[in-house]
């Protein structure tokens, strides 16, 4: 489902069914229409079958990719995360490093852990480093537990993780 | 002593029903103190048993998933099962990183055991799995609950 958000000035959206024709058939339309309380900044909403919104949005900065992941991350929605990345990926061959900001990240489970820990296997091959920024106390654990700790530098912000990437 | 209560969900092993399954269950199991922490626990486990069964049980064509749980003497008890390949070795599917797919943590039953205070597995190859969780609010337990 690809619905495109156009007001990037208001917290309160209206949903507009996107231009291209949607993966998901006659599931396109399912939130015109509706009213969405989202974070400031712009989201594209990548998958909201069976309820679960999983709302991304990616930013180039300098060498690094800043992907903003909103919503809850598992099995039913994990695909359109590494669709989206590796989208961008295969996009820019400039981009070395992956900056996950997980603010808005309500939900992480193994199936969100092991697309992240994919994508983490690409940009090392490359040389590249996978960071978080903003990560909430509830998905602490589950980063803890899943050894993903020893692979991906926790930064507070997104400006700290650029530091962190500069070397400073 | 409060009544024993439970509720029981049927649904096919659709990836979209996986975080009906946990919604559902964590706001069941709001009914004990639980505290924020041990309901995101709560839902990180169900997740992971129900996505098993989709992605393990039933990997080529959607099949049965029964959900149960029930509240009784202050303990919530959870109940997945499925008709659906079985494991053929408990053990090794219980080892942290055990898995055939890069893309796979293997974690599914190590997040289940480190988030209830216990959960027991029975398996038959081509018959099914039912995996039973149980857990209590850490306010109502007198001393520690993990040995």
């Amino acid at each position: 489902m690809l619905e495109e958000l156009s007001n990037r000035q208001s917290d309160q959206r209206k949903v507009q069914a996107h231009k291209r024709p949607g993966k998901l058939g006659n599931h396109g339309n399912l939130l015109e229409g509706m009213d969405l309380f989202l974070p400031k900044d712009s989201y594209r909403i990548c998958g909201a079958k069976g309820g679960i919104l999983l709302l991304l949005s990616t930013e180039k900065k300098g060498n690094h990719l800043l992907v903003k992941i909103g919503g809850e991350l598992d099995l039913s929605t994990s695909p359109r995360f590494r669709e989206k990345v590796e989208e961008e990926l295969n996009y820019d061959p400039s981009i070395k490093h992956l900056v996950l900001d997980l603010q808005d990240t309500t939900f992480i489970d193994s199936s969100g852990l092991g697309v992240i820990l994919g994508r983490f296997k690409r940009i090392s091959a490359q040389g590249g480093k996978l960071l978080a920024v903003r990560v909430p106390s509830h998905l602490v654990k589950v980063f803890e537990l899943s050894g993903l700790l020893r692979i991906m530098e926790i930064c507070p912000t997104p400006e700290d993780a650029q530091k962190s990437l500069l070397g400073g | 002593m409060k009544p024993r209560n439970f509720v029981r969900l049927e649904f096919p092993s659709f990836p979209a029903n996986v975080g009906l399954a946990r919604i559902a269950i964590a706001t069941f199991a709001t009914q004990l103190e639980f505290t924020l922490g041990e309901l995101e626990e709560i839902r990180v486990a169900v997740s992971e048993a129900v996505s098993n069964c989709v992605i393990h049980a039933y990997p080529d064509s959607p099949g049965q998933v029964e959900l149960e749980a029930v509240i009784e003497d202050g303990c919530l008890e959870i109940g997945i099962t499925d008709y659906g390949k079985g494991i053929d070795d408990i053990a090794l599917a219980r080892t942290p990183a055990f898995s055939t797919d890069p893309e796979r943590m293997g974690l599914g039953l190590v997040f289940m055991e480190s988030f209830m205070d216990s959960l027991e597995v029975q398996s038959e190859p081509g018959k099914g799995t039912r995996i039973r969780m149980r857990k209590k609010p850490e306010s109502e337990c007198d001393g520690p609950r993990r040995v």
